[in-house]
């Protein structure tokens, strides 16, 4: 969308609020159904009674007309409505108010969602449609699982090794600090296989800590990626925004118009 | 042209993606190259050919005399320590000609030692001197002292390759 046309629709948004809530002024109520909402200029020497305005808008594309809000007492009785707006509607020719049908999306099971997410490496983000996400925490699961198990099997080996020593010091000669040979080479004594042990054991927790943050992080990710897919499910409405310009008078007309139901 | 911004930023959102999928898989390959070490037996060690010096020195070294000297010109004590007695070898070659011996020091009794690793630490470490220094089969170590008037206990220990004997009966001497 062009940043111009985007500064044209707040315009008439904001508009279109203001007058809303100000009819008394500008605008006149028609019939008890449908009130006629229409966007002039501020300039009162330039303001044309609401006919000559239409007359000329007519002039130049007859088949624009005004867009009616219908009123909300309207809505409720259904198809008076509808066949009292329709007029209106079918006038319309060259800026074309249509009559389309509300969208919905389909709602996301979070449960389904979560579920995913810790049994299935990304599961959570491709069940979400959130293919990159998925792909990162595929991969940083995948390493972190394989992480947790490869750093905790070099604990179990170092933890092996430090009570192998320390039992063959105290039988061998519980006086002296022994060196022993490494299987990985040099030789240590059991405080040097210790602090190694300690070691291990640090990397293990970091590991356990790491892989539980990126799953977390995911779960998170996946939570508010469900909930916000869940929320545009309402069905939803377009606005419909009708621009006119008028060379003669130099005049640049906008007008929009919303439905809502509900 | 929003739309086409739109299309290539997933593009290459896809492809960082894909970038890291493959840093992890490469990273795991890596890992996995570098092995898992399975966990060692409980009596692994309980193996002499797995000890640093294997068998230690023995017997352990004997102290036969220790003489102070006065120097009156440097006014310090010239200590000599007599270990010629000792029969001390490596069991596992069965000589002593690779040995080292360690001469140790306390101002305290070492009988008052709470631990029997006490006698072995590096702080009352004086010095060593190799086998291959002798000459002789006098076994003698020669150092100064300043005139401290107090009692000073030594004590020697052998080191082969690794290994190092019990220590030395202690004897001492006022200086």
């Amino acid at each position: 969308m062009q940043v111009r046309e985007r500064g044209n629709i707040t315009a008439g948004i904001l508009l279109m609020l203001c007058l809303f809530f100000s009819e008394a002024a500008f605008g006149e109520v028609h019939s008890p159904a449908i009130r006629h909402i229409t966007v002039h200029s501020e300039d009162d020497t330039s303001f044309r009674s609401e006919n000559n305005l239409f007359t000329e808008m007519t002039a130049f594309d007859k088949s624009v007309d005004t867009v009616s809000v219908p009123d909300k007492r309207a809505l409720l009785s259904g198809e008076q409505n509808k066949k009292a707006a329709e007029p209106a509607l079918r006038k319309s020719g060259k800026h074309e108010i249509e009559d389309l049908n509300p969208s919905a999306g389909e709602e996301v099971s979070l449960f389904m969602a979560l579920t995913l997410d810790v049994t299935v490496p990304g599961g959570g983000h491709f069940y979400t449609g959130d293919y990159y996400w998925g792909i990162t925490f595929c991969a940083l699961k995948l390493l972190g699982v394989y992480s947790v198990y490869y750093f905790y099997q070099e604990w179990q080996f170092r933890r092996s090794l430090y009570n192998s020593s320390k039992r063959a010091n105290e039988e061998m000669d519980p006086s002296h600090d022994l060196e022993f040979e490494d299987p990985e080479g040099g030789h240590k004594t059991v405080e040097e296989f210790r602090r190694e042990y300690d070691a291990a054991a640090q990397r293990i927790t970091f590991a356990i800590l790491a892989t539980l943050a990126v799953y977390t992080t995911s779960a998170i990710l996946v939570y508010f990626k469900v909930k916000r897919i869940n929320e545009k499910v309402i069905p939803t409405f377009p606005l419909q925004v009708n621009s006119t310009i008028i060379p003669d008078t130099r005049e640049d007309i906008l007008s929009m118009g919303y439905t809502r139901r509900f | 042209m929003s739309m086409r911004l739109f299309v290539n930023e997933k593009r290459d959102s896809a492809k960082r993606g894909e970038k890291l999928l493959l840093f992890c898989c490469c990273f795991l390959l890596a890992l996995s190259a570098c092995g898992i070490n399975e966990p060692v037996e409980e009596d692994y060690f309980n193996d002499i050919d797995r000890v640093k010096g294997r068998e230690k020195p023995f017997p352990a070294p004997v102290i036969d005399d220790i003489t102070a000297t006065y120097d009156t010109e440097d006014n310090v004590y010239i200590i000599e320590i007599d270990f010629s007695s000792t029969q001390t070898i490596d069991p596992d070659t069965g000589t002593n000609e690779y040995l080292r011996y360690y001469l140790y020091y306390s101002f305290d009794d070492p009988a008052g030692f709470a631990d029997e690793k006490d006698y072995y630490e590096e702080t009352r470490l004086l010095g060593y001197i190799d086998e291959s220094q002798f000459e002789t089969s006098e076994k003698k170590i020669m150092l100064t002292a300043e005139v401290l008037n107090r009692r000073v206990y030594f004590w020697i220990t052998a080191m082969d390759d690794g290994r190092e004997s019990d220590h030395s009966n202690v004897d001492f001497i006022d200086i």
